[in-house]
């Protein structure tokens, strides 16, 4: 059966050209143009997402997410001009289970949207217990056993190189490393001169795993210490 | 209201005046009631004073009696003198003691006596208070008419010599001296009888039988009726055995009197002395006069000497005076009570007075209300030099003074300062306290402060004043001139004084008060110094407060600071800095403001851009040109995306809102890591980057994505304008304790050399038509001053210089 998708936005084009996106990737989207239609709308139909604007007219998205979160436990992503860090913390601790800032890109929000999607209907609970023997991390998931790096589920094409840099980082959650040590344990060399070789094997990594590698998510640049692959 | 307050306070000083006097008095009268009583009888008779002076005259009339039945009386006193037995060692003084009365001021008597009329009758008074009071004109040595006064004059002899074993020890030829001077005293008329034979009387008719002119008579006994002659009244009878007296006929009796030896009397069988056999054969009768008269005054003895007697009249004036005294006391004290009284029933209004007197009094100077507390210093300071001196020259040290009450009271009573009645001295002082009480007490009740309203305070105040017209430094050299001015008046006084030796007890007395005047003004031109450096230091204080962009503290300076003025001048200056950074951050912040609400607006319809671009993008069949269109669309409306991006976070950084992270970082691996982050670009450029870092660490407290995009601002812009085939320096060196970047590229156009390259949208043309956004320098220096660090941008020719310095960590 089709996933269904609420999209609620005051921008009817907005909506359209979300729904237009989504459709193309096989969901079935129902459209709501503010805070009290969407909350009908849940009222009558089971949908699986929800993908709200925050400054809305009659009820703001906000408030609805605080409102649909009193009986629903669906995914809810929060789409937003206002780019603030104060403001993606306060979304997401009303409760939104994901924070996109307008003008997003409609690869990575379709990608988002899949992510949420499949964590909620196949894996139901993130803090599922995962098979042994591999690292998870968000929506990576790393087997040590098989070497092989699992992005929303799928396997990734890694290089023998970048698959040794991944098995590091993901090894060691959170923990920056600097370029010479990456090399010198990767490679098993004395550093010298490192950080572009470094630096253009994480970016590939990134373009493998990302979703918008100008703006990464999980493999992260800590500038001027070193590089680090973010727990989530 | 006002007599409320005069009647209290005349009471009051009246009554403590009065009952001073009456205080001393009554310490001083040992039976004060009885003496007072009769006193006030009027009587002189019935005064203490008349029965010593009958028992003295009694005593002579007695030793006169025996002075046949003496024998060796000259070897009597020889011995006497010898052994010292009696007399020489305690003086005249204690010959007649305490009553001793002063008549030093029957001129100026003005308890109630009256002057003396000069009329024939006390003529001679006043020729005796002549002689009294003014020194001899001649001298002691060589006169003629020495004339003195003394209490042995009536009797021209030195009494002590004559006293021996209680008795008077005189010889015949005394006795009739004795006799030639008494006679003539017609207040006391007398008759010495020794075994039936009459030795001496001044009075033939004075004796038994005699009814020639009776105005009175007296019974001595059944056998003897005493005739008293004219105008006397007080009978005195010896009858070998006993002392009787009478007065108007009625038997009476002294004042009571011990004998000792010594004392100047002897009257066997009166009082505790025994009868002794040499006098049973001796009859002494003396009769009074009612009212005395003066004078009996005769050069006796040839010698030149004027001899005067009127002490029976002395005795009748000052108990006449005295009575005078005490009703004036009983008068005041009456009076005082009364006025009181009065004050206490009209209290109320007195406490109405009061105020309205306080609040009168208040504008009086201190200065003025000082005085009588000057006065009462002055008669304390005089008393207390006068009771030393006593001390010293007439009590023999500690052993007499119990003296003091009875010298307080003759002072009270009669004592005179030149001309001044030292009883006025006593009224002052109770009026000066009661001032005093008007000034002082009466003020603080009514919370005036007394000492507000001076003189003193009002020239000083005028003095500052009119300095604090000139300017601050014209003051201090002002301050400066006068301290040392009055040194050097100081200095010059002491070497003169100095240099004539002139050292008494006035001129240190001088020299302390000058030190202690020299040091006050020192001490003050110290504290105004102080106060001065204290000012200005609070300026200081102050100007590197604002200069540090403290703009809120506020330091303050004593009112009456000469720097006050400019102190408010200096608050106005950082008031005005501080409403304008106020503004000034208040616009920014709309303006952030203003930024956030556009970009949020330009961001709704560019996410619909976007949205449809893709959509587009994902269309199939699109023609080639097509999709080349839509391919721009994308490029374009990724940029436009950037630019809202950029101009919002510049905005915020301008205005000191953007969020910092701040972290110790190595400047070199960051560089490093830009680098290779943009490797792609600089590969694809037509120039090369040479870079130069030292090895080791530079660490730098930062935000490292902040300075991530500074050094991806700067390369970028590098790579965009450097002209193809040149060379992009990078070098990072350490300048004390400055990590100091520069980054060196060489334009492709000429440079303007008139343009601030930070500036937003600022590029080297003007066209924007190259694809940048103009922010890129905009945003690296915001965004390098965000993170503590400072930017500089300069051209050298086409050489393009961009300065980023950062203090080091250690």
């Amino acid at each position: 059966m089709k996933e269904r998708i609420l999209v609620v936005d005051d921008d009817r084009e907005i909506v359209k050209a979300i729904a237009l996106l989504l459709e193309k990737e096989e969901y079935e989207v129902l459209k709501a143009y503010d805070g009290m239609q969407a909350l009908e709308t849940i009222a009558e139909k089971q949908v699986q997402l929800i993908l709200i604007d925050v400054m809305m007219p009659k009820l703001d998205g906000l408030s609805a997410v605080l409102k649909i979160r009193e009986k629903k436990n669906i995914p809810i992503i929060v789409l937003s001009a206002k780019s603030e860090d104060t403001d993606k913390v306060l979304g997401l601790s009303m409760g939104a289970d994901d924070y996109v800032t307008k003008p997003y890109h409609p690869a990575e929000l379709v990608a988002r949207v899949k992510s949420q999607i499949r964590r909620y209907t196949s894996l139901g609970d993130i803090n599922a217990p995962s098979s042994t023997g591999s690292i998870v991390n968000g929506r990576l998931e790393f087997s040590r056993e098989e070497m092989v790096l699992y992005a929303d589920g799928e396997p990734v094409k890694l290089t023998a190189t970048e698959t040794k840099i991944v098995d590091l980082l993901m090894c060691n959650l959170g923990r920056v490393f600097p370029a010479e040590e990456i090399y010198r344990r990767v490679w098993n060399e004395e550093a010298y001169a490192t950080e572009n070789t470094v630096m253009v094997h994480i970016r590939r990594i990134r373009e493998k795993i990302e979703w918008n590698p100008r703006e990464p998510e999980y493999l992260k640049v800590v500038w001027g210490i070193g590089y680090k692959m973010e727990k989530k | 209201m006002v007599i409320g307050v005069v009647t209290w306070f005349a009471g009051m000083v009246l009554f403590a005046i009065n009952m001073f006097g009456l205080l001393l008095e009554m310490v001083h009268q040992e039976h004060f009631a009885e003496y007072a009583g009769r006193i006030l009888h009027g009587d002189y008779e019935d005064t203490e004073e008349f029965s010593d002076f009958v028992r003295y005259r009694m005593s002579d009339f007695l030793a006169m009696s025996v002075a046949d039945d003496m024998e060796d009386t000259e070897k009597k006193r020889e011995a006497m003198e010898k052994e010292e037995t009696y007399g020489a060692g305690s003086g005249p003084e204690d010959f007649y003691g305490e009553e001793d009365w002063d008549f030093s001021d029957w001129e100026d008597e003005d308890w109630g006596l009256g002057d003396l009329e000069v009329t024939e009758e006390n003529a001679a008074d006043n020729e005796f208070l002549d002689h009294f009071y003014n020194e001899p004109e001649t001298g002691y040595d060589g006169g003629t008419k020495y004339q003195y006064y003394d209490f042995y004059a009536d009797y021209g002899m030195e009494r002590y010599d004559v006293v021996y074993d209680g008795r008077w020890n005189i010889d015949k030829k005394e006795a009739g001296e004795i006799h030639e001077r008494l006679r003539f005293d017609t207040n006391v008329l007398y008759r010495v009888e020794r075994n039936g034979e009459v030795l001496y009387t001044n009075s033939e008719n004075l004796g038994q039988g005699d009814r020639s002119g009776i105005a009175d008579t007296v019974n001595v006994d059944e056998n003897l009726v005493f005739v008293m002659p004219e105008g006397y009244n007080y009978l005195l009878y010896y009858d070998g055995t006993s002392l009787k007296a009478w007065k108007d006929g009625k038997e009476t009796a002294l004042w009571n009197a011990e004998y000792e030896p010594g004392c100047g009397w002897y009257i066997p069988g009166y009082g505790n002395i025994p009868q002794d056999e040499l006098y049973e054969g001796s009859k002494v009768c003396m009769a009074v006069a009612k009212t005395p008269v003066s004078i009996v005054k005769r050069d006796f003895d040839g010698s030149g000497k004027t001899f005067y007697s009127n002490q029976l009249r002395r005795i009748d004036l000052q108990s006449k005076d005295r009575a005078a005294v005490y009703r004036n006391w009983i008068y005041s004290l009456t009076v005082s009570l009364i006025c009181i009284a009065a004050g206490l029933f009209l209290r109320s209004y007195r406490k109405q007075a009061c105020e309205k007197l306080a609040k009168v009094t208040g504008k009086i100077w201190f200065e003025i209300k000082l005085l009588p507390v000057l006065a009462i210093l002055f008669f304390f300071g005089s008393g207390i030099l006068w009771f030393f001196y006593q001390i010293r020259n007439e009590w023999y040290g500690w052993d007499y003074a119990y003296e003091l009450f009875g010298a307080m009271r003759d002072i009270y009573l009669g004592g005179t300062m030149g001309n001044v009645k030292l009883a006025v001295l006593f009224a002052a002082f109770f009026f000066c306290c009661g001032i005093l009480w008007l000034f002082f007490v009466n003020e603080m009740r009514y919370w005036i402060k007394p000492w507000e309203n001076s003189l003193t305070g009002k020239i000083t105040g005028l003095f500052r004043t009119s300095m604090l017209k000139l300017p601050i430094s014209k003051r201090m050299v002002w301050y400066g001139v006068w301290v040392f001015l009055l040194g050097i008046m100081a200095g010059l006084f002491w070497v003169t004084v100095f240099l004539f030796r002139r050292w008494g007890v006035q001129m240190l007395f001088v020299s302390f008060v000058l030190l202690a005047a020299v040091l006050f003004f020192q001490y003050l031109y110290v504290r105004n110094m102080r106060r001065m450096a204290a000012d200005m230091d609070c300026i200081v204080g102050q100007i590197e407060a604002v200069h540090g962009g403290n703009l809120r503290e506020d330091m303050e300076l004593s009112e009456s600071s000469g720097l006050s003025e400019a102190m408010e001048k200096l608050k106005d200056i950082r008031n005005g800095m501080n409403q304008a950074i106020e503004e000034r951050m208040k616009s920014e912040r709309m303006k952030v403001e203003l930024i956030a609400n556009v970009s949020h607006d330009i961001k709704t319809p560019l996410t619909s851009i976007i949205s449809y671009v893709e959509l587009l993008r994902l269309e199939d069949g699109l023609p080639e040109h097509v999709k080349e269109y839509v391919a721009v669309l994308g490029q374009k409306s990724q940029r436009l995306k950037t630019m809202v991006q950029d101009v919002f976070e510049v905005s915020k950084a301008a205005s000191g809102e953007l969020p910092v992270h701040m972290e110790e970082l190595d400047l070199c691996k960051l560089i490093r890591q830009t680098m290779a982050d943009m490797q792609e670009e600089i590969a694809s450029s037509p120039v090369s980057i040479k870079c130069e870092m030292p090895e080791d660490a530079v660490t730098v407290r930062a935000d490292g994505d902040r300075l991530y995009r500074v050094f991806q601002n700067l390369i970028q812009n590098a790579l965009k304008y450097s002209l193809e085939g040149s060379r992009i320096y990078i070098r990072l060196r350490v300048e004390e304790h400055r990590a100091v970047t520069d980054l060196k590229n060489t334009s492709r156009e000429e440079l303007p050399t008139d343009r601030d390259f930070t500036e937003r949208f600022i590029r080297g043309d003007k066209s924007r038509t190259d694809g940048g956004s103009g922010l890129g320098l905009s945003i690296a220096q915001s965004f390098t001053e965000a993170c503590g660090g400072s930017f500089r941008v300069e051209t050298i020719a086409d050489l393009f210089v961009v300065t980023v310095i950062f203090d080091m960590v250690f």
